[in-house]
């Protein structure tokens, strides 16, 4: 019983290291956000759909969400250049951050990059297929040439004779 | 086409001599070592033709009778019975370039051989008063289709002194005896042993008169069988006499000495002196009571003669008469005459086969005749209380119970028991062992005689076991010392063969190598007498013209007679022909004891049947090599080699241990390059590189991959942009 609760306390204390540690850079990051507060404002609104996707991402490299993060960010990006050429105001940043043609840009980003997550197993899939084919082709070329060399009695478990001497 | 019998002997000669020729070019007739040779190659090639039939059924034709030497024709079909004796029988033969030359064919019975080691030596005493050996050789014979060795010699004198042992005839005088029997003998008799060679076949009907007037004899022939195996016993000395016929050995100068002095007696008295006794009583009777007096106590005797028989017939061979002494009495000095030596007499008598034996040798003799009922007089301890007490002999009795002492269980154990105890018993006797009763020096031949006898082979291979011979050596006393050296490394030698079971060894290397003159006696060649390893390849030559590649290449006789023959091939034998039960390697190791035969007998030889005979039976051995190429490469080698009749090059070609591991280590790695690619395949068939896990695993980190590249390229326009 002892040893349950010490295996509970060992797995916990990770847990709480984490959490102290998200606390910590929540608190550095205050200071950024209220500087930057139109910016994020307009890059919180972007980027809803890597929210989302880092979300529901079970992968173990968070594949998904990095792939759509990325094109995400970039879709996102037309939208803070515009607010920084704009002196980075609060009303910018609402106008911004309101503004349909952002969010189709940034959400048809983050769109592309749910495709490619998507799309590129089913070609890689296709693809090695195909190499399968030839590859097994190349080796069984590779066989027949050894069992025209040495004979029949080359293959495993086909000795007609004391090979073995 | 072969002509046949209509045609004659001497077509059917000219067509096979041809036919010889033309298939052994390379045997030019002056090479031919012997005529032997040439007539082992006629008969081969008529066996080819098919002409085997006309040469049996024309054996009294000229054209086709046994031919010695190419020149003398032997007669089967016309016997001189008076002269055969137990070794070997007598028929007419000619000389073609004299055909009013009377000779005698001695033909050695089959298992028998001649002593081969004095006819090339008898051959060049022409002069000598004694029927020496004129030529000699293998012969095909008619009647069985093998070889038979013959002896010839003149046969101009015709009338012997006596018919055999049984027969009676007109008994000579004493004078006559000297004048017409010993002075003409004698100097013949002093000339072998001038050449330390032992005549061993002194009998009445050995000795022929040499004229029409009967005035002078001559000693008749000594070489047709083995040394004193036609002697009967009762010209034997007691020791010989109580040995088997074909364990008499080389015997002695003095055993010849024995004889004649049998001779005189057998002549005084006009037929046997021991008519009506069988062996076994005159071989007791002479124990008993002397060979003198054994053999003389039926006779009248001259005081002149009675000198020479006590002389000639001593028991003693140390104190038998010498050739010299007879000379001197011949010529009509007195000499003292030798009282005989009988053996010491027991206190009591001993009991033993229901006869009262009062000394060593007579119970010793008895022992050896009853065998069966030796062991308990042994076992009891009776003989050595006898000897104890009778004898006073304390180290014999005592000998003999540390024998009983130290024998294990079992029949085997009792009958080395016996045989040691007779050694105690009676040294001088000869050793014997069951039915084995042999001279020391004659145990190698009475093997070899014998050797038919399934029987004997398991008694003597007991006998070497127990190593019965050395035993005798090491106990038999007296002169000889380097001579009992010699014999006790043969024994040796023959224990340590039949040890060791592997072809090239075992009983057979002992009969070859203790009868160095034996002709192997395998059943492939057992016909064709073949002695010499020079012999070998051209009789199996003629056999391979008929032989399919079915048949066995090699037995333990032809393994045992090669590594018998010679030192080479006594290394290597055994090697090549280690037991095994892989075929390949079993012919291999035949074809390389043939080639080393090959290379040893003369390798400009050539052997274009035995080749492809041997290349044919050796298709296994390339036919093993897993490389199909390297195999197709060795099989035409082989297939040229075949028809050139080179044995070595044969061998050679597939004797390649480096081409042979070589192959065994390259069809290792393909095999295992084999079952590498199958398990790519089976992973790959498996979907090893199309499976959804590995599919997902890697799309997701080529779209990541490809999501990164398209973003650093947006990034980097945009900022392009915003700069500008």
């Amino acid at each position: 019983m002892q040893k349950q609760v010490s295996q509970e306390q060992a797995q916990d204390q990770p847990r709480k290291a984490r959490g102290g540690r998200s606390i910590v850079t929540g608190i550095l990051l205050l200071p950024v956000i209220a500087v930057l507060f139109p910016s994020c404002m307009v890059l919180l609104a972007g980027m809803v759909p890597s929210i989302v996707a880092y979300m529901v991402d079970r992968t173990g490299g968070k594949y998904l969400s990095i792939t759509v993060a990325l094109l995400n960010f970039c879709g996102t990006l037309p939208g803070l250049t515009r607010l920084w050429q704009e002196g980075q105001a609060f009303d910018a940043g609402m106008y911004i951050a309101a503004d349909p043609f952002h969010w189709l840009v940034s959400y048809g980003a983050a769109a592309g990059g749910w495709i490619i997550y998507l799309s590129v197993p089913l070609i890689l899939s296709m693809y090695y297929t195909s190499i399968s084919k030839n590859r097994i082709g190349a080796l069984k070329r590779k066989q027949a040439q050894l069992i025209e060399t040495w004979g029949p009695e080359v293959v495993p478990g086909n000795m007609q004779d004391s090979s073995e001497g | 086409m072969v002509p046949g019998p209509a045609h004659g002997g001497g077509h059917i000669r000219d067509f096979a001599k041809g036919r010889i020729n033309d298939l052994f070019p390379v045997f030019r007739q002056d090479e031919r070592r012997a005529a032997g040779r040439w007539e082992y190659e006629y008969w081969a090639e008529a066996k080819v033709a098919g002409i085997e039939d006309a040469m049996t059924k024309q054996s009294s034709d000229p054209g086709t009778a046994p031919t010695l030497a190419g020149r003398y024709l032997i007669h089967p079909d016309k016997p001189l019975p008076a002269r055969d004796h137990a070794a070997a029988f007598a028929v007419e033969a000619t000389d073609k370039r004299a055909p009013a030359r009377g000779l005698i064919a001695m033909v050695c019975r089959p298992g028998l051989v001649p002593r081969l080691d004095i006819i090339p030596q008898l051959s060049r005493l022409m002069r000598l008063p004694m029927i020496t050996p004129i030529e000699s050789g293998p012969v095909v014979w008619p009647e069985s289709g093998g070889r038979r060795f013959v002896v010839l010699f003149e046969h101009s004198l015709d009338r012997a002194l006596a018919g055999n042992l049984g027969t009676a005839f007109e008994a000579l005088r004493g004078d006559q005896i000297i004048y017409h029997v010993v002075k003409p003998i004698l100097p013949a008799l002093k000339e072998l042993s001038g050449r330390s060679i032992k005549h061993r076949a002194i009998r009445a009907d050995n000795v022929f008169y040499s004229d029409s007037t009967c005035q002078s004899t001559v000693l008749g022939e000594c070489v047709s069988g083995p040394t004193g195996m036609s002697q009967p016993k009762l010209y034997e000395p007691i020791d010989l006499a109580m040995a088997n016929d074909s364990g008499r050995g080389q015997g002695t100068l003095a055993d010849d000495m024995y004889a004649m002095g049998i001779m005189i007696a057998v002549l005084l008295n006009g037929g046997n002196p021991t008519e009506g006794m069988s062996d076994e009583e005159i071989v007791a009777d002479k124990i008993r009571h002397g060979s003198y007096s054994a053999v003389t106590k039926n006779l009248n005797i001259s005081l002149r003669m009675i000198e020479p028989l006590r002389g000639l017939l001593c028991d003693d061979p140390s104190d038998r008469w010498t050739i010299d002494e007879l000379e001197l009495w011949a010529s009509g000095r007195q000499l003292s005459p030798k009282q005989p030596m009988l053996p010491a007499k027991a206190s009591r008598a001993i009991v033993f086969g229901e006869t009262e034996h009062m000394t060593r040798p007579g119970l010793s003799y008895a022992m050896g005749c009853r065998w069966e009922q030796a062991a308990k007089l042994v076992t009891s301890g009776e003989l050595a209380n006898w000897l104890r007490r009778s004898f006073g002999d304390e180290d014999s009795a005592d000998a003999i119970d540390d024998l009983i002492g130290s024998t294990g269980e079992g029949k085997k154990a009792e009958d080395r028991l016996i045989s040691s105890a007779l050694m105690v018993l009676e040294p001088n006797h000869p050793l014997r062992y069951r039915q084995i009763s042999a001279r020391i020096d004659g145990l190698a031949a009475t093997l070899a005689i014998n050797y038919r006898d399934e029987e004997f082979r398991n008694t003597f291979i007991e006998m070497m076991q127990g190593n019965l011979p050395q035993i005798y050596l090491k106990s038999s006393g007296g002169d000889g010392r380097s001579e009992r050296a010699v014999l006790t490394k043969t024994f040796d030698m023959f224990s340590y063969f039949l040890a060791r079971q592997q072809p090239g060894n075992g009983l057979e290397r002992a009969l070859y190598e203790g009868n160095r003159g034996w002709p192997c006696q395998s059943p492939l060649i057992a016909d064709d007498y073949v002695c010499e390893l020079v012999d070998l390849l051209p009789v199996l030559e003629g056999r391979a013209r008929q032989a399919s590649a079915n048949e066995q290449l090699i037995d333990r006789h032809l393994a045992g007679f090669c590594a018998a023959r010679s030192k080479t091939l006594a290394e290597c034998v055994p090697k090549f022909l280690s037991p095994t039960v892989d075929e390949v390697k079993e012919r291999l190791g035949a074809l390389s004891v043939y080639a080393e035969v090959h290379r040893i007998s003369g390798p400009s030889e050539r052997y274009p049947a035995l080749t492809a005979l041997l290349a044919a039976m050796v298709a296994p051995v390339y036919e093993s090599y897993r490389n199909r190429a390297l195999r197709e490469q060795k099989r035409k080698a082989v297939e040229r080699i075949g028809g050139k009749g080179n044995l070595t090059e044969l061998s050679m070609a597939l004797n390649d241990a480096s081409a042979r591991r070589a192959d065994a280590d390259g069809f290792a790695d393909a095999r295992k390059e084999y079952g590498r690619l199958e398990n790519n395949i089976n992973w790959l068939t498996g979907g090893g590189l199309s499976a959804p896990g590995h599919v997902q695993g890697k799309g997701r980190q080529a779209a990541t991959f490809l999501s990164a590249m398209i973003s650093s390229i947006a990034v980097l326009a945009l900022s392009i942009i915003f700069v500008t």
